[in-house]
């Protein structure tokens, strides 16, 4: 997954926005998902 | 606890992907800056279920979790170039270097949830309560992994419905890898770390 991060989706991204909200939106969204895993399975 | 039990929470998991199409729906057609933050959402949340699939080999083996990050990462390279050499590569209704992006995505999110069956029928093998923990924990990780699909073919030219199909297509794997982990736990175990790492690195 971190492989489609890098080639595919962060590229997709930054195609049409710009760098700092997509940087933003990459980190909130990765914390919040790592926050709900903690949050399941401790 | 039975196989038939198993193989449905399995199923539901594959089934939550296809959810990740469904703010394509809503939105009818995302476009712009919007297009760009939505996908950066669904990375985010790629990375942040990497780390957790990361955290989860290490906790057993850190020495098969890294050789199953490598193997997936060799396994993408080369993937990847035997696609470059074809040009005329067609996936549905997209052509060329669109073909060949949708094909890899749903390839590679296909291929990882081969790990994530083993890692719900192990789980089972170990209880019902953590199999449905597991079970949960996975479906809900799937459903970025819809979105990041969908957002790839989408805006490419795939309807919203297509798109959800494929998504759960690439999480079939799972109810199919869940029943054969779950009868022969003490032989998969070993593997588990070796998959997830092979999941998370790709």
């Amino acid at each position: 997954m971190i492989w489609m991060v890098a080639a595919q989706l962060l590229p997709d991204a930054l195609r049409t926005s710009p760098p700092a909200p997509v940087a933003a939106a990459l980190s909130v969204a990765a914390a919040a998902m790592i926050a709900l895993q903690v949050l399941l399975l401790g | 606890m039975n196989v038939a039990t198993v193989f449905f929470a399995a199923l539901v998991t594959a089934l939550a992907t296809g959810l990740g199409a469904l703010p394509l729906l809503l939105g009818r057609r995302i476009e712009g800056p919007g297009l760009g933050v939505a996908t950066a959402v669904a990375a985010g949340f790629m990375v942040g279920a990497s780390v957790g699939l990361f955290r989860e080999g290490v906790g057993t083996s850190l020495g098969r979790t890294v050789m199953g990050a490598v193997l997936g990462v060799v396994f993408i390279l080369v993937t990847s170039g035997l696609l470059e050499h074809h040009r005329h590569l067609e996936f549905g209704a997209l052509r060329g270097a669109d073909a060949r992006g949708a094909l890899m995505i749903v390839g590679v999110m296909t291929l990882h949830s081969f790990t994530e069956g083993i890692g719900v029928g192990v789980s089972f093998g170990d209880g019902a309560a953590l199999g449905v923990l597991i079970a949960t924990a996975i479906a809900v990780h799937n459903i970025p992994e819809g979105l990041a699909i969908s957002l790839v073919l989408v805006p490419r030219g795939v309807s919203v419905a297509r798109a959800a199909a494929w998504s759960v297509f690439s999480s079939l794997p799972q109810p199919l890898m869940a029943v054969p982990a779950y009868l022969l736990v003490e032989w998969f175990k070993p593997l588990l770390p070796a998959g997830l790492g092979f999941a998370a690195g790709p």
